[in-house]
This record gives C-alpha cells, sequence and structure tokens, in this order.
C-alpha cells in the first residue's frame, strides 16, 4: 500500500473533496428536510436526482434551448416533480404505519428508474450539453483545477444561503421548522401542513435537479441508475449528521466527501473498495451513536 | 363448520403434493422454457417465504436479503465448479487455497451456501437488530451494498467483476420445489408454534412482548438468521439455474432485494402462502410483460419493443397495491384448504341464488 | 438483610431525562402477599416507577431489589422471567392476536427463560436450582413430542387462566374485538400468564364506570389470593385506592410526598394540596 504524500495533490484533493462533499450536501438536505417532516426515508431523492439530470439533458438538446434556460426549465420541472410524488404517493399514506410509506418510496424509486429506462433508454447518454468553458482547467503553479469545481462550490454555497434565508427569514420556513417537531400541534396553529410539506419536496427536488445537473457536467454521462449511488451516500451524509437537521446534512455530507476523496488519493490500492466507505461509516455511525452528530430525536416515550 | 385441525390440513396438502407429483411425473406437458420458468418459481418462492419470515412475520424491515442470496450463490457456485473451471476462469488472480482444489455435490454446496449465509445473517444482525425501524433498513441495505462491492473487488476469492461462468444447472424442477416444499415446512412450522406466537407478537408491540419475557433481541435474530439460511439455499438454487454470476447491481444487488419486496408485499407481507402466490405472479408477470419489449406484428403493424416496460408496469402495480390494497392479497393470514372450501361453498351459492 | 423479607424494595431511586427529574430519591417497599397502591397527579412520575422496576429504564441512581436480589439494570425480559409482570396505562394487547394467544404468548418464556435461571442461580446457589438446557426452537420445528406436550399443556393453562378472569367463551376472538373492560382484563390475564409474584397494576380502573370498576375490585382481589400475589398499583381514581389498599405512596413532581395507610394520607395536608383543583379529587 503505498501512501501518497505531495502538497499539490493535496490541495486537489481538498478541492474535488470540497465539490463532492457540496454535491452530498446539496442531496443530503432533501432527504433531511423530508425526514424532518414526515419521519420518511424519500428513497426515491436518488431517483429526483436523476431524473433532473435528464430532463437538463433533454431540455437542451430537443428543445433547442440556451443552457442556462435548460437547466433552469429542468430545476423547476425536478421540482414540480417532487411535489406530484408526494401528492400522489405519499400523501395518500401519511397516517399509515411507517413502513407502508417507506416501502411506497422504495416503489417510487424503482418506477422513475424503470419510468427513465422506458422513456429514456438504458443505454448511457453523453452529457455534452454545457458551455465549454466549465470543463477548461485554471493552473496555479502544479495544481490543476477545473473550473467547473468551482463554480460547484460557488453554487453549493449561494444555494445553502438561500435556503438558510427561506429557514430563517420567511413565514413558510418558520412553519417547516415548526412542523419538523410536531404536526398536529403546528396545523392547530394555523399552519397549512400540507402547503408547507409541498414546499418541502420542491425545494429538496430542486436542490436534488441542482446537484444532479453538476454531478453530470462532472461525469459527464447520465443514465437511469445513476441517482442510486449518490443518493444512498446522500441519504448517509444526512444520517451521520443526524437525520432532521439541516447543518447535519450539510457537515455530514463535506464529511463524506473528504473521506471518500482523501482516502482514495491517499491510499490508491482501496480505489476499488470507493463505494464500500460510506457504507461502512453508516454502520460505525449507527452503532455508536445512532442519533448522528446533530442530535434530534430523544428516545420514544414507552 | 367446524376449524380443520393442523393435521387434517397437512394430509390434505400432502395428498394434493403426491397427486401434482404424479401428474407431472407421467407427463411431459412442460417444454424446456415453461419448465425453466417454473423453477425459477420455486427459487423465487423460497426468496419471498424466507423474506416474509423477517419483513412480515417478525415485523423488522430489513433490505439486506439480496446479500445473503448473493452469498449463499457465490459460496455454493464456488463448491460446485469443477477445479478445471475455476483455473480457467480464475486469470486475473487465481482463486485461493482451499477453494481451488474442491469440488462437491450440489446438495452439500447447496447446505453449505445456506449455512455461510445464516453466519453472515448472524454477524450482521448482530449489531443491526440494536437499530430499530427504518435504521435497522437503511443499515442493512448498506450491508448487502458492501457484501455486494467486496463480492466485486475480491478477485481472489469471487473472480471479481469477471464474475463466474460455467456453472452446471443442476438446478430442476424437482430440486427447486423440494427445498420451497423444505422451507414451507420449516417456517410454516416455526410460524404456527409458540416462537411464532412470540414473533407474531413483537412485530406488533415489541415494548409489551419485553415484559411479557419475550428477549426480542435473540428472538429477531432467530429469525434473521432462519431466514439468512434459506435466502442462501435460494442463492445457491438460483446459481445453478442461471449458470452465471456477477456482482452488477442490477443481478445480485439491491434490485433483487426489491423484486422479492414487490412479491411479498403483493402477496401480503407476513403471509407464507401469500409470499408463494406473489412469487409466482412476479414470475408469470414479468416473463408475460416481456411482449412489450420484443417486437410485436400487430395485423401487419410493427410495433417496436420497449426495453424496461416489465419492470415499469410492476412498479406501478406495487404502488397502487401500497396505496389502495396495503395487506396484499392475504394480509396476515394463510391459505388453507377450508378458505379454499369456503371460497369455493361461497362461489356456488352465489349461483344458486 | 432485612431487604430479603421484602418481595420488593426500592432504595433512593432516581430517574432523570436530560435536564427533567421524572423520579427524586424514591424509596418504598412491598411485603409479601401486601397490595400497595401508588398515587399522584398527573405527571407525578409514577408510570416512570413502573418503567424502572420493570426495566425498560435504567434508573440514573438508587438499586432495586426484588426477593432481596439486586435487579438494578436487568433487562425487561429477564426481570420478568424472575418474577414481575405489568399492564400499561393505555391497553397495549397483540390486538391482531387471538385472546387464547394472547395468554399463551405470556408462557411463551417457558421456553426460553434459561438465562433467568441462572442468574438467579448465581445469586443464591442452594434456593434457585440450575437451569437444564433443551433444544426448544428445534423442538418447535420439528414438533418433537415433548413440544407438542409442552404446547398442550400451555393451551391447558391458557384456557384455565381466561376461565378465572371469565373470557373463556371469547378465547378464540381477536384482542381488539373486546370490549374495553375485557381487554382490561386480559391484559391482567396476559400478565398472569408470566408466573409472576409481583404483579405491577398501571391504572386499572382508569375508563370504567363505578360498576365496572367495583367489579374490577373483586377480581383484583380474588386473584391476589388465588396466585398468592404481591399487587403495586397505579390509580387516579382515589375511593378505588383506599378501598383496596393496605398501604399508600403519594407522588407529587417525582418526589414522596407521604405514605402509610389510606386514612392517614386521605387527611395529610400536603396530598389534599397536590390534588387540589384535580378534578378526580372529590
Amino acid at each position: 500500500m503505498s501512501v501518497n504524500l505531495d502538497m499539490n495533490v493535496l490541495i486537489q484533493n481538498v478541492f474535488n473533496a470540497l465539490s463532492l462533499g457540496g454535491l452530498y450536501a446539496l442531496i443530503a438536505v432533501g432527504y433531511t428536510m423530508v425526514y424532518g417532516i414526515l419521519r420518511l426515508i424519500n428513497f426515491a431523492h436518488g431517483d429526483i436526482f436523476m431524473m433532473g439530470t435528464y430532463f437538463a439533458f433533454y431540455a437542451i438538446t430537443l428543445l433547442f434551448l440556451p443552457w442556462w434556460l435548460g437547466f433552469l426549465c429542468a430545476i423547476c420541472l425536478t421540482g414540480l416533480l417532487g411535489y406530484s410524488i408526494e401528492k400522489i404517493a405519499y400523501r395518500p399514506l401519511r397516517n399509515a404505519p411507517r413502513i407502508s410509506s417507506l416501502i411506497t418510496a422504495i416503489g417510487m424509486s424503482f418506477f422513475l428508474e424503470s419510468f427513465a429506462v422506458v422513456v429514456f433508454g438504458g443505454i448511457p447518454k453523453s452529457f455534452n450539453v454545457y458551455p465549454k468553458i466549465f470543463s477548461q482547467v485554471i493552473i496555479m503553479g502544479k495544481t490543476r483545477i477545473p473550473i467547473l469545481t468551482f463554480i460547484t462550490i460557488i453554487v453549493t454555497a449561494l444555494l445553502f444561503l438561500f435556503l438558510w434565508w427561506l429557514l430563517y427569514k420567511t413565514k413558510t420556513g418558520l412553519a417547516m421548522r415548526a412542523i419538523s417537531v410536531d404536526i398536529p400541534t403546528t396545523s392547530l396553529m394555523g399552519a397549512n401542513v400540507n402547503k408547507v410539506i409541498s414546499v418541502t419536496f420542491i425545494v429538496g427536488s430542486a436542490f436534488a435537479a441542482v446537484a444532479g445537473i453538476l454531478w453530470a457536467m462532472k461525469y459527464p454521462q447520465v443514465q437511469p441508475y445513476m441517482g442510486f449511488t449518490p443518493g444512498l451516500k446522500a441519504f448517509i451524509a444526512a444520517v451521520i449528521g443526524g437525520i432532521g437537521s439541516i447543518q447535519g446534512a450539510i457537515v455530514g455530507g463535506f464529511l463524506l466527501g473528504f473521506l471518500e476523496i482523501m482516502i482514495v488519493g491517499f491510499l490508491p490500492s482501496l480505489a476499488g473498495y470507493r463505494d464500500a466507505f460510506a457504507y461502512v461509516t453508516l454502520v460505525v455511525i449507527l452503532m455508536f451513536r445512532p442519533t448522528g452528530i446533530f442530535k434530534i430525536y430523544s428516545e420514544q416515550k414507552v | 363448520m367446524k376449524k380443520l385441525s393442523f393435521k387434517v390440513n397437512l394430509i390434505l396438502t400432502i395428498v394434493f403434493l403426491i397427486g401434482i407429483y404424479f401428474f407431472l411425473a407421467n407427463s411431459n406437458i412442460f417444454g424446456d422454457y415453461w419448465s425453466r420458468i417454473i423453477t425459477l418459481i420455486a427459487i423465487y418462492g423460497i426468496m419471498a417465504v424466507s423474506y416474509t419470515l423477517v419483513n412480515g412475520i417478525t415485523g423488522i424491515f430489513s433490505l439486506g436479503q439480496a446479500g445473503f442470496i448473493a452469498i449463499g450463490a457465490y459460496t455454493s457456485a464456488l463448491l460446485t465448479l469443477s477445479i478445471q473451471q475455476k483455473e480457467m476462469s480464475f486469470f486475473i488472480q487465481p482463486l485461493i487455497w482451499p477453494l481451488n482444489s474442491i469440488q462437491m455435490g450440489f446438495l452439500p454446496a447447496t447446505i453449505i451456501g445456506g449455512v455461510v449465509s445464516a453466519f453472515f445473517a448472524f454477524l450482521i444482525g448482530y449489531p443491526s437488530l440494536r437499530l430499530t425501524g427504518d435504521y435497522f433498513a437503511i443499515a442493512t441495505l448498506a450491508f448487502a451494498e458492501i457484501i455486494r462491492i467486496v463480492i466485486q473487488n475480491a478477485y481472489g476469492i469471487t473472480n471479481g467483476t469477471l464474475g463466474l461462468k460455467g456453472i452446471s444447472s443442476y438446478t430442476t424442477v424437482w430440486w427447486a420445489w423440494g427445498w420451497l416444499l423444505v422451507t414451507v415446512l420449516v417456517i410454516g412450522s416455526l410460524k404456527f408454534s409458540s416462537y411464532g406466537r412470540a414473533l407474531r407478537a413483537m412485530s406488533e408491540d415489541p415494548v409489551a412482548a419485553r415484559v411479557m419475557g419475550i428477549n426480542v433481541f435473540w428472538h429477531q435474530m432467530m429469525a434473521f438468521i432462519v431466514s439468512g439460511f434459506f435466502a442462501g439455499v435460494s442463492g445457491s438454487l438460483y446459481a445453478h439455474w442461471i449458470t452465471t454470476l456477477d456482482p452488477r447491481p442490477t443481478s445480485l444487488g439491491v434490485m433483487l432485494t426489491f423484486y422479492v419486496l414487490i412479491m411479498i408485499v403483493i402477496g401480503g407481507l407476513g403471509s407464507i402462502s401469500g409470499a408463494i402466490i406473489g412469487a409466482i405472479f412476479f414470475a408469470f408477470v414479468s416473463q408475460w410483460l416481456r411482449i412489450f419489449e420484443s417486437n410485436v406484428n400487430f395485423f401487419g403493424l410493427a410495433i417496436p419493443g420497449v426495453p424496461g416496460m416489465s419492470m415499469l408496469i410492476l412498479s406501478v402495480i406495487f404502488i397502487v397495491v401500497m396505496i389502495f390494497w396495503r395487506k396484499g392479497l392475504m394480509g396476515k393470514s394463510e391459505l388453507s384448504w377450508q378458505s379454499i372450501y369456503a371460497l369455493f361453498k361461497k362461489g356456488i351459492g352465489d349461483e344458486n341464488v | 438483610m432485612k431487604m430479603s423479607e421484602n418481595i420488593l424494595s426500592l432504595d433512593k431511586v432516581t430517574m432523570k431525562f436530560g435536564g427533567l427529574t421524572a423520579v427524586d430519591d424514591f424509596s418504598m417497599f412491598i411485603d409479601k402477599g401486601e397490595l400497595v397502591g401508588l398515587i399522584g397527579p398527573n405527571g407525578a412520575g409514577k408510570t416512570t416507577i413502573f418503567n424502572v422496576i420493570t426495566g425498560v429504564y435504567k434508573p440514573t441512581f438508587g438499586r432495586i431489589f426484588f426477593k432481596g436480589i439486586d435487579i438494578t439494570g436487568l433487562k425487561p425480559h429477564l426481570i420478568n422471567q424472575i418474577g414481575i409482570a405489568r399492564t400499561f396505562q393505555n391497553i397495549r394487547l397483540f390486538s391482531d392476536m387471538t385472546v387464547l394467544e394472547n395468554i399463551m404468548v405470556g408462557q411463551h418464556s417457558y421456553l426460553t427463560n434459561r438465562k433467568a435461571l441462572n442468574f438467579l442461580h448465581k445469586q443464591d446457589t442452594k434456593k434457585y436450582p440450575k437451569a437444564s438446557w433443551k433444544p426448544w426452537l428445534f423442538s418447535a420445528i420439528f414438533k418433537t413430542p415433548d413440544y407438542m406436550k409442552m404446547e398442550s399443556i400451555m393451551r391447558k393453562n391458557a384456557f384455565d387462566l381466561l376461565g378465572k378472569v371469565g373470557l373463556q367463551k371469547y378465547a378464540d376472538l381477536k384482542a381488539s374485538a373486546l370490549p374495553y373492560g375485557q381487554q382490561r382484563k386480559l391484559e391482567i390475564a396476559r400478565a398472569l400468564a408470566t408466573n409472576p409474584t409481583l404483579l405491577l397494576l398501571d391504572e386499572p380502573a382508569a375508563g370504567m364506570n363505578p360498576q365496572e370498576s367495583q367489579e374490577l375490585l373483586e377480581s383484583i382481589r380474588k386473584i391476589m389470593e388465588d396466585f398468592s400475589l404481591a399487587i403495586l398499583l397505579i390509580e387516579h381514581d382515589m375511593k378505588f385506592v383506599m378501598n383496596i389498599c393496605e398501604r399508600i405512596y403519594v407522588l407529587d413532581y417525582g418526589k414522596l410526598i407521604s405514605r402509610g395507610s389510606p386514612e392517614a394520607v386521605q387527611n395529610d395536608k400536603k396530598v389534599i394540596e397536590a390534588y387540589l383543583g384535580d378534578k378526580i379529587y372529590v
């Protein structure tokens, strides 16, 4: 096992980890917001992420929209998709046992994947619909960092600022935070629970779409099962941070990004096991601190 | 009508099975294609019945079934492959000792596959069963993925991404249905015993079960291990049915868990006969829906096939069942001669009216 | 030690949840064959004490002795197998199972109580014999003769038990189909099926009309004699407690505010203050 230590490589890895972690965090926020409110693991979230990339791909190649408009359309459409999924599949089961809604979410994930195979085709498509300048590389001394990495980091930061504004400066955000504590009481206080849940799904799905587009530009291809692994890892990030906590999801996302990049960066012989790190981390976290870093829920009362 | 006893039910079932045996043994009505499908039904049946023991009867929600199936499949395939075949396939890295010098029969290999799976069920269950609800589901999913990734990378044991090829197709209709019978007898006997009552009680209210003196953790573990054993057996049968194994997510990965989940949800979580009905349904429907995936000539009009259509339709059925018919076909109850008789009687009664 | 005379004793038990102290420095004892009441206004920490005794919660401080054996921090199923059974304030039957099956679940631990027997054996080798081991799980799967015998004994015992609480005619009904009052009785019968020496009843008369609670009172007295039990009873309804209990502990905000005979407690100024404004105290 050779350990690779070099300052330039380290800087490069830090940037890679920041961008990968940011993407995980963007997806994880969607998981954690839904879980915080409905106590539901939205298994389909990774596939919503995948649908976002397809929407962007077809908006640009089929409708000939300029790239920025295509991306914007895709983000809006994905938000709408998240809204419809909640309304069609999850709302009828809101008072059912929690396992039933979990099973439905798994079914939804399965549905979106098969839908993508049928409608978009199972063969990976090259996602070369973004301006070429994004893939250029900035050279600083010996370090080479793609512009896309910077864009990813900046976009992620801006979206988190937006999320902070939404949660802490708007009435909807207040209602969201209140509902995550107690649905019945909040609805008694006059908040429209359905509306707030819809907003949660729209925002979470739109974030997933942004993450999806950035992801597709980074590994320039799209395919129907591309959402599974990032989705599961982002979920793990949310659990590591303490599911239900938005700060937790962000911290967990970056933690996971760093862990993955750094282990592969410094121990290249473990590259084949790259995907397993997240799962092992999850298992370890669940064993020793099941509530994650930011503990939100206390023990159930007997 | 008086309730039929367990014995009467058992005798009727055995008579029924013997009848079917003579019917099948003396006729050759199935072509090769159909006999393969019928074998697959039994394999799916074992997967579903073992899964429903955990997810339905015990009431803990595992998503790790595919991991145990994969362990059983790889273990038994490595044991039955001929030594020359192993030397031929493992060209990136030779197979480790002692697997490279062993070859054994199908039955011992299947049993060992089941035992190894059961052992992994214990290893995975021990930490995971301390978690509850969604957390348990995710932990088992993570473990199943870890198993798959290790299989994908351990070239010296599993041949990694190259997979195993040339596995003898030992799994006949008789092997598969024989093992299904064993599975149903064991898990059915467990369900209708004092242990089964304890499992059902735990699934309803673990806290109340605990203060009734039931060690919830070890009972869940017991169910998990028994389920793991039969999942391993089904994996072995599957390996010797499909004859090639590879660790892609769509073959022995999380997709397989979803398929089995579809079966038990449609059949009714917690019902053994429901699980088998679900398996039959899944096997037939996924075969039948293949017509959407091949080109069809409809009155001179060529309709191109759409790949993936069968899974799309199945997933829609799955979601509709969950939303409108959460109990599935059987709920938690079992198909018995009594219920068939009642159905039959009701049908005649309706005709008379 | 004096402890051994009591069937149960709590020694300075404190239970904290985060910053909240649900039970504060609480001590009590129950003698053999005694019926003791535990009363107090809502949220006084009565149910928490039950949860601490039955091992659902581990106390923050303090020790719990059962028949002179320290059972603090033992797992709930072991505590039950050693001899403490309970009911719940909000009935927690296995509602999808039949009435008979509910009772038989209570008997399941006869097959699996080896660890509890060995725990007792370790405490007192003379009094408690070492447990013998039998592979009951395999016997159950393969339906061996000794398992079938055990099963029929369990079934018969369960029927007898149902007869004692007058639920025999409902044996094959689903537990959720029983009327409310009968469900309470079934829960008590299920607790009795675990063969306890101490029974904890959490508000058994809640939601009953005076006639029903009178009936319940009589059947509790009968059960106590038939099974030679000690009973600890939580109750909100003061009259019910005054009629039945020999001694009473009064809790308020997790603290013991009074104890003694029903008359003494009834006239205690602190008790009256604690209950002031509480509708049930008339």
